[in-house]
């Protein structure tokens, strides 16, 4: 990636990161439009709708039938023998009428319909497993909804197909939203992760680095056995047992990380140690405590800087792969949980590919900025130390 | 000298698994929560209470359970399933099969077309195999292995149908040997075709690295001085880098076991990784014990073997150390 791409994807991503919350068009855990909506840009079904009258309305179904219907209000009944709301339809010269709510009785009713209910459809003779808006409404067809023998106050509710820029989830949530508010989760874990990590790393790589002998030997055991044990499992079953909060999954992904960290730090900080100058130092009467934190770690500010930018991908994925397995916070919008809900709740069964590429695509972005973003501060690394030794 | 190399990490290697052993062991003893809710029940009668904490030796001191526990792992005893009341080895056994099967036929399968590559990119540089080798390490290398595999489920399995929707078999179970593996194989072959996918480029790229390398070595100038014919001196370099890329297979291995839980979820196969993910929801603690212990024991092993074999086939790496 060149530099100029590098530093805009960067800059965006930490732009959405910021302020994802704030411009979202709609709230991501709010229920906007019909379960699984294609994006708007993808197909030409039916977009929502809204309708507010009184006794009648006459409307159209141009792009085809709409995924919910929903009918909301008061009726007063007026007429001795009850009333009634109908549903005409006039497609190519052919009529039919459709009678979706009757009384025969005087009071007021409140209104509830839903093309969804077992009632609904019992009312228009359809077997259960049928769907009533595909029956009702085709395409292209012109509609008249009226009330007779009443008075009455209506809002109908016809949800559409398509939805938003990237469609709705499982349950009608947008996706957009979701993906720019849960920006700053995959953000804020990747990097924390990637900075406890490295602080732990280097605190272990200066110590074994400068103190040698069988401190050195332990700690490189230590690092040994935690580099053999498989990293997602181990992951998993911490998760698991020891809470899915964000701060545990933070706490978990480091101690799992530190080890590439800790050996480069301490390589460099053993071959610091035989240089002339910390010599002069401990001739000068230096304590260890002294030249530790006040010249050695100062040298490794950039290897620091640059394993940190490393670091960030693995803890993104990582962060990714345990939402996708289930083991983050419910409660908390992330790209990974996303991609878990799409998974565990039939996604794939619609063919939503618009719950699925838009996390998965941002995931790799994300990871192919910081990795690019390491590679540069890799290459200006190397120029530093050698032009040092 | 080689053998007392062998011993040296045959013993560290052994001294890693039992930390890792003890690790298991105090993993799911240090869990919030009593080790047993999830299978007594309050109003249980105090016999029965004490006859199931007698069988899984709950009852014990620690000191105690610990030498049962050692013993269960050596032996490959690993109890009753809380879950399913039937022991652990018993549901392990074959899921472990399947994601030995799923791991060795990605290793196998990248490996193998990333060396065909790599060698033809080498002998051809600046060519067409060499460029495509090229970009396609540098593409599939961004990509994360769950999201390309999340997409391949989709179009070819929802979206075309070319490939089962799930499982590692079908229901009905087919009739017939030879039907038996064919079905195997075409429940497996989206899972070792994704992940191959994924790995064949940096294979290919790390295979090239390594022939052109070993190409400007001064053996191949000689051989080349004396008259040896092209295809001879590919045979020899091949054999010159057969060491590091055997070394490379089997270090990845860990990778993919570890990466299987992952796969194995997508793919809702009967694996070793969908077992930990179960038992771990479940709080089933034996078969989460024993199924992380198997994968730590592949992991182990799989980098103590990568030690050995780089010594034994390449004395240079061994004189180095």
């Amino acid at each position: 990636m060149k530099k100029n791409l590098l530093i805009f994807s960067f800059s965006l991503f930490l732009f959405v990161g910021i302020f994802g919350s704030w411009i979202a068009p709609y709230s991501p855990r709010m229920t906007v439009a019909a379960p699984f909506a294609s994006p708007i840009w993808s197909s030409f079904l039916s977009k929502n709708e809204t309708y507010n009258f009184d006794n009648a309305l006459t409307f159209e179904t141009a792009d085809g039938a709409p995924a919910i219907f929903s009918l909301f209000g008061t009726l007063e009944v007026e007429q001795k023998d009850g009333a009634k709301i109908v549903l005409t339809r006039e497609l190519e010269g052919k009529t039919d009428k459709f009678i979706l709510f009757e009384t025969k009785d005087n009071n007021v009713h409140g209104i509830d319909l839903d093309a969804r209910d077992i009632s609904f459809k019992q009312q228009l003779s359809l077997a259960p497993t049928d769907t009533a808006t595909e029956f009702l409404f085709q395409k292209g067809a012109k509609y008249k909804i009226e009330v007779l023998g009443g008075k009455a106050h209506l809002e109908m509710q016809l949800l559409g197909k398509r939805f938003g820029f990237l469609g709705t989830d499982h349950k009608g949530r947008d996706i957009f939203s979701i993906m720019l508010t849960g920006a700053k989760t995959s953000l804020f874990i990747g990097i924390s992760a990637a900075l406890v990590s490295c602080i732990l790393g280097v605190i272990i790589g200066c110590i074994a680095g400068f103190f040698g002998g069988i401190l050195d030997t332990l700690l490189m055991r230590l690092c040994d056995i935690l580099m053999s044990i498989p990293t997602l499992p181990i992951l998993l079953i911490l998760a698991a047992f020891w809470g899915k909060g964000i701060l545990q999954i933070v706490f978990i992904m480091s101690i799992f990380a530190w080890m590439g960290t800790a050996r480069t730090i301490r390589a460099y900080v053993k071959s610091l140690r035989e240089s002339a100058w910390v010599q002069s130092l401990q001739a000068m009467g230096a304590s260890n405590k002294y030249i530790i934190s006040r010249h050695i770690i100062r040298e490794t500010y950039p290897i620091i800087l640059a394993n940190i930018v490393i670091g960030v991908p693995s803890a993104i994925m990582g962060e990714a792969g345990l939402s996708f397995l289930g083991m983050s916070d419910p409660r908390i919008i992330s790209w990974g949980r996303v991609l878990h809900d799409a998974h565990s709740f039939g996604a794939f069964t619609h063919l939503a590919w618009w719950i699925l590429l838009p996390p998965g695509l941002a995931i790799c972005l994300l990871s192919l900025t910081f990795i690019t973003a390491g590679r540069f501060m890799e290459e200006k690394l190397d120029h530093r130390l050698q032009d040092k030794f | 000298m080689t053998k007392e190399y062998i011993a040296k990490k045959i013993l560290s290697a052994l001294f890693v698994l039992l930390c890792v052993i003890v690790l298991n062991f105090f993993l799911f003893r240090l869990m919030p929560g009593d080790a047993v809710s999830t299978i007594i029940d309050p109003n249980f009668s105090q016999e029965a209470k004490e006859h199931l904490r007698h069988l899984y030796a709950l009852d014990k001191t620690l000191p105690e359970q610990f030498l049962v526990y050692i013993k269960s792992m050596v032996t490959f005893d690993f109890g009753m399933s809380f879950l399913s009341q039937k022991p652990v080895w018993e549901e392990i056994h074959s899921r472990l099969l399947n994601t030995l099967f799923l791991s060795c036929s990605v290793m196998i399968c990248s490996a193998i077309t990333g060396i065909i590559l790599g060698i033809k990119a080498a002998y051809s540089r600046g060519g067409k195999t060499e460029k495509f080798v090229l970009r396609s390490a540098a593409l599939t290398s961004a990509f994360p292995s769950f999201f390309v595999e999340l997409l391949f489920l989709m179009f070819f399995a929802y979206g075309l149908g070319f490939f089962p929707l799930r499982g590692t078999t079908s229901i009905p179970e087919p009739v017939g040997a030879f039907n038996i593996c064919i079905d195997y194989i075409w429940h497996m072959a989206l899972p070792v075709i994704s992940l191959s996918l994924l790995s064949f480029g940096s294979w290919a790229l790390y295979v090239r690295n390594l022939t052109i390398k070993t190409t400007q070595e001064d053996f191949v100038f000689a051989a080349r001085a004396r008259g040896l014919s092209e295809k001879a001196i590919s045979h020899h370099i091949f054999r010159t880098i057969l060491p590091t890329i055997i070394t490379i297979i089997l270090m990845s291995l860990p990778g993919l076991v570890s990466g299987a839980v992952i796969t194995e979820t997508i793919f809702s196969l009967r694996g070793l990784g969908t077992f930990l993910l179960e038992s771990v929801t479940a709080q089933d603690y034996p078969s989460a014990q024993a199924s992380f212990f198997l994968l730590a024991l592949i992991t182990i092993t799989s980098n103590m073997l990568a030690d050995i074999f780089i010594c034994v086939a390449d004395p240079r790496i061994k004189a180095e150390n």
